[in-house]
């Protein structure tokens, strides 16, 4: 029972990543912390379609609602989203989870940093908006985040843009990382990937190369927030830890402080009361409290610049099926290890957006096992005889590539709340997001380039595997400045409106990168805890 | 005659003779066509039948030829629905090859691709020809570590360890 009562020191909403770091830093300090987690159960799904891939559902055509659909769908993902006006093959469907850990839990560990290039696009290219801060500023949070996360990566590759201290070296290549570095060379430098996942001898509790590690990492080698940071404070008196409780919305107090947040604990709504307030759930559930909190004394939450939920975006993908005339032992060891990040900052970055390059160690739209990809020819293209067997064969020379790129983030794309409710009574989100004329055009380029890599030598053929906007990469909507008339939070993310609310989460990037956003978004939280304005 | 007084003793295969009869007699058909009423266990262990499966297997390649005779004992533990799709499509490839080529003692897998392409391409038949594959490549990918014989190799399954990991920047040898 949460005493009405009691004041904790600090109140975070959300159990992922972000919540875990703040609650681990402020536990460490002998405050008093209450996490309130809206699922009720840790979310670990007994296959790799239970995760890796989204699928998506359409519940109704007017409004244009959809949910995430797979096994156990409704424990998991009641988060219904409304999207309106979008490109058809660009809407954002949402994929993010419940559960103590959060997404988290499920994350593949991809830990890329933005470049510094991507704090100052205005500046340097004259599109998006600057940071409030440089790269630089946030670099040491980062080299905590690399250290805390256990983050294993590379060392001493020339062309990387940043100086890092990794806990653990990089995997090592695959044998098709090998061959593709020499095919795509030198448009596509291919070089080991960063992951917060333990590079260690599996005797010694490191990696063991299952295909499965997102889903369940069957050495608990891949960072939870919920197993590595959560667990040690359990029976730490001073950690309230509230599952199965939605956070409804926030309540002030006459000098626009928060005062509470409601919480709906058996049906009925309870208050939860702090001194500081930390949103940590992602981008869209945080969104969806502060638009609900809409205060009819008091006035609207976060939203004195009107432009709450604004700058909205993720990013942008196009999928290729890459058919290469060598033989590439596919299917073994991580789903990935190698990408290409030699484009991030091309010269032509004025003209069109950042991008990269990832390779996946099989063709995941075919299947990553022969006996998947036996069936998937057979059911889905029909094939039979010696050309079924033949493409079977044909698939140890398969990957996946995923031409990954930015897509500018503006005004006009925007979360806002639906009409409809969920099975909580809150709002469901209402994503209205459009590529820009540049978005279009670094599409179009991202075709051309896939048209172009057929042509190398090594290369047998590419077929477009499908594109559309990555519904795990949920970025802006409270985007940081320092100006209260141009943004919602400030450089450490304490809204502008409020002396005691923060908001973290991937909500307040001002530009998206080319590169997965989780590294930043937890460097972002520890900049925010460590706000020398958060006094006792 | 014999077979058909056999079925006769049962209610079940009764009604199924006076229908095979009746559309026999209306159709004009002749009693081939209608062999699926055959039994799946006997069909399995005729040689054509080996050399059908031989068109949409190859079991020559590497690593398939020892899927043969599991795959041959998973077909003949059928279901009814299931040995009837089999039979009736195998009974039309036979007839089709025989009309082409008189008999199999001419047999190719190429002559026999040709029959078969031509099934799925004839309206009449090929709905029932596709069901008949769905049904094979259904059994022979149930059977154990086919997966192996797919690719000529070992690989990883999901959730234990990499059959690769100490080596996985390496090729693998194909045998």
């Amino acid at each position: 029972m949460v005493s009405t009562d009691k004041v904790f020191d600090i109140c975070i909403v959300g159990s992922g990543i972000t919540g875990s770091l703040a609650a681990d830093h402020f536990l460490s300090k002998g405050l008093k912390v209450v996490m309130l987690e809206r699922g009720d159960d840790v979310y670990l799904p007994d296959t790799q379609d239970g995760y890796w891939f989204e699928k998506w559902q359409s519940v109704s055509k007017n409004p244009n609602i959809y949910r995430n659909y797979w096994k156990n769908a409704e424990k998991y993902f009641d988060d219904l989203v409304e999207i309106e006006n979008v490109n058809k093959d660009f809407g954002f469907h949402y994929n993010m989870k419940y559960g103590l850990g959060g997404s988290g839990a499920v994350w593949s560990g991809a830990s890329w940093r933005m470049t510094p290039e991507d704090f100052r696009t205005r500046t340097l290219f004259g599109y998006g908006r600057d940071w409030p801060f440089t790269y630089d500023e946030l670099s040491p949070y980062y080299d905590t985040v690399e250290q805390a996360l256990f983050t294993s990566g590379p060392k001493d590759i020339p062309s990387w843009p940043w100086k890092n201290n990794y806990r653990y070296p990089a995997f090592r290549q695959s044998y098709l990382d090998k061959v593709v570095k020499k095919v795509f060379y030198p448009e596509f430098n291919i070089t080991p990937n960063a992951f917060s996942v333990k590079n260690l001898p599996p005797e010694e509790g490191g990696c063991v190369g299952a295909k499965a590690c997102v889903v369940k990492c069957p050495a608990n080698a891949r960072f939870r927030p919920d197993l590595h940071i959560l667990k040690k404070h359990f029976n730490n008196k001073d950690f309230t830890l509230l599952m199965g409780k939605p956070c409804v919305n926030i309540n002030l107090r006459g000098d626009r402080s928060v005062e509470s947040v409601s919480i709906l604990k058996d049906g009925t709504v309870s208050k939860v009361r702090a001194k500081y307030f930390f949103l940590a759930a992602n981008t869209i559930e945080n969104l969806r409290i502060l638009h609900n909190s809409a205060d009819t004394v008091n006035g609207p939450i976060a939203n004195s610049s009107g432009l709450l939920g604004c700058y909205f975006s993720s990013h942008g993908a196009l999928v290729m099926s890459v058919i290469m005339k060598e033989k590439l032992f596919v299917g073994r060891g991580r789903p990935t290890t190698s990408s290409a990040i030699n484009t991030l900052n091309h010269r032509e970055r004025v003209r069109f957006n950042s991008y990269m390059m990832e390779i996946w160690n099989s063709d995941w739209s075919i299947g990553t096992a022969p006996t998947a990809i036996f069936n998937n020819l057979r059911i889905k293209e029909r094939n039979w005889g010696r050309t079924l067997f033949e493409k079977v064969q044909e698939a140890d020379h398969r990957f996946a590539a995923t031409l990954i790129f930015e897509t500018e983030m503006r005004q006009r794309n925007k979360v806002t709340l639906s009409g409809v409710k969920d099975k909580f009574g809150i709002p469901l989100a209402k994503v209205d997001f459009k590529l820009s004329p540049r978005d279009e055009r670094t599409f179009s380029y991202m075709k051309i380039i896939a048209n172009k890599l057929k042509e190398k030598e090594g290369v047998k053929d590419i077929k477009k595997g499908g594109y559309g906007l990555n519904g795990n990469h949920p970025m802006g909507g409270y985007v940081c400045g320092d100006d209260p008339r141009t943004s919602v939070v400030d450089g450490f993310m304490k809204c502008h409106d409020h002396r005691n609310l923060y908001l973290l989460g991937g909500g307040a990037f001002n530009s998206t990168s080319a590169l997965n956003p989780t590294h930043t978004i937890a460097a972002l939280a520890l900049k925010a805890v460590n706000d020398e304005r958060i006094s006792f | 005659m014999d077979f058909l007084f056999g079925r006769l003793l049962t209610r079940r295969g009764f009604i199924k003779s006076v229908l095979v009869f009746l559309v026999a007699s209306i159709t004009g058909c002749s009693r081939e066509v209608l062999e699926y009423d055959a039994d799946i266990t006997a069909v399995t262990g005729e040689d054509s039948f080996s050399q059908f499966l031989d068109v949409l297997i190859p079991f020559n390649k590497p690593g398939l030829g020892r899927y043969r005779e599991p795959l041959l004992g998973r077909l003949s533990n059928l279901g009814e629905k299931e040995s009837e799709a089999v039979i009736r499509m195998y009974s039309g490839f036979k007839r089709e090859f025989l009309k082409k080529h008189s008999s199999f003692q001419s047999f190719s897998i190429k002559k026999g691709e040709k029959v078969v392409s031509e099934m799925l391409e004839s309206r009449s038949i090929s709905d029932n020809t596709d069901r008949a594959l769905d049904i094979i490549y259904e059994e022979i990918s149930k059977l154990k570590d086919i997966g192996y014989g797919l690719w000529g190799r070992e690989y990883s399954h999901s959730g234990v360890m990499c059959a690769f990991w100490d080596n996985y920047d390496k090729p693998v040898i194909v045998k």
